[in-house]
């Protein structure tokens, strides 16, 4: 048991390094200090999932990857409304700016899943060196829908393995510009203990 | 004044409350199957997340396969089991399967792409829940499934009612 705890708190401390590095890349983007404002990981029970990221019912603009290789799992990142707007306007003010252009939906989209991939490959690159396996990413879809809607949906992944999902929470504000983005980290949880047993 | 009862993933819930409301939020994939006792005017609702407890079926200690699934899993994560112990908790009380009225929402696929290796998992839900309740001589469900939207599924217990809200199309009674 102790070793599968430090195994875990392991993949945590991977995953939020990943995620400073994505910090460091979206501030200097921005040109605004993102800051991480919670960090936590631990087993959920299902029934809990949907309720992890706020309002299940909210509309939020998700981006959601699933990785194969040496683990396998899901990544997903949840923008709400009124963050997807200042994040853009912030990363692309020509377009979204007060004097911007011609905005659409798709270009948006397409934004939003850039700062997903900034994001999820810093995460999954952190863990994939830090344990030394292959993690392969599939390219990210962008999903416009209830949040507790995505959230249940992947996790019907982890209800394969058992009753709780071990779960790595994160998330990132833009205090200045009151805008955030959530991220939900679900690895397979018999992946990580083939995990456990590589490192040793 | 209306109660919400929230019936979370994996969640079998029943009342016999007149101001209850069992409420499963923002299905995806996963199916909320309602019945209804119109006599008892009681009501039950299971929040779906996989087909079948096949899938979780763990032999006993002593090598019988006693249980249908683990006694560490929950019921109402599987349709088999989730509309067998539905139906159990509203005839425990009196109510008859013949008489119920059945909804049935959800079973959507909302992420593109997004397959078990068993394959598509709402649809499977869909059809897991259709032949339990076949198999448990219950009616045909009212339903509103499939599609690529979320759904959120309300019984209002006292007056034997369903309803689905999404986000694009608002609320509606099925």
């Amino acid at each position: 048991m102790q070793k599968e705890a430090l195994e875990y708190s392991r993949f945590h401390e991977l995953a939020v390094l990943g995620l400073e590095r994505a910090r460091a890349v979206l501030s200097a983007y921005t040109g605004r200090p993102l800051r991480l404002a919670a960090v936590r990981s631990d087993y959920v029970e299902l029934n809990r999932v949907p309720f992890l990221s706020g309002p299940p019912e909210q509309v939020v603009l998700s981006s959601y990857v699933t990785f194969g290789g040496d683990i396998e799992g899901q990544l997903l990142i949840f923008f709400r409304p009124e963050s997807v707007e200042k994040l853009a306007s912030l990363l692309a003010p020509h377009v979204f700016g007060p004097l911007g252009g011609q905005r659409s939906a798709a270009l948006l989209d397409s934004l939003i899943g850039e700062i997903a991939n900034v994001v999820g490959s810093a995460v999954l690159n952190e863990v994939a060196d830090g344990f030394n396996i292959k993690i392969v990413p599939v390219p990210p879809v962008i999903v416009r829908e209830m949040a507790g809607a995505v959230i249940s949906t992947a996790t019907a992944y982890a209800g394969l393995d058992g009753d709780s999902a071990y779960v790595a929470y994160m998330k990132a504000t833009l205090d200045e510009e009151n805008a955030s983005f959530e991220i939900v980290f679900l690895p397979r949880m018999g992946n990580l203990q083939g995990t456990s047993q590589k490192t040793v | 004044m209306r109660n919400s009862l929230v019936v979370g993933l994996a969640e079998v819930k029943w009342s016999v409350l007149p101001e209850d409301v069992l409420v499963a939020f923002s299905l995806g994939s996963c199916v909320g199957v309602a019945l209804w006792d119109p006599v008892l005017k009681a009501g039950a609702m299971a929040h779906v997340m996989l087909p079948s407890s096949s899938r979780g079926r763990k032999p006993a200690e002593n090598g019988v396969d006693a249980c249908r699934i683990s006694r560490f899993e929950k019921p109402g994560k599987y349709a088999d089991t989730a509309v067998e112990y539905a139906v159990r908790c509203l005839t425990a009380i009196g109510a008859e399967p013949s008489r119920m009225v059945v909804w049935m929402a959800g079973g959507a696929h909302v992420i593109p792409g997004f397959t078990l290796p068993t394959g598509d998992i709402g649809a499977a839900n869909i059809r897991a829940v259709s032949e339990t309740l076949k198999r448990l001589g219950l009616p045909e469900p009212r339903q509103d499934v499939g599609g690529d939207y979320g759904r959120t599924m309300r019984l209002y217990v006292g007056e034997g009612r369903a309803t689905v809200y999404s986000v694009s199309r608002g609320e509606k009674e099925i």
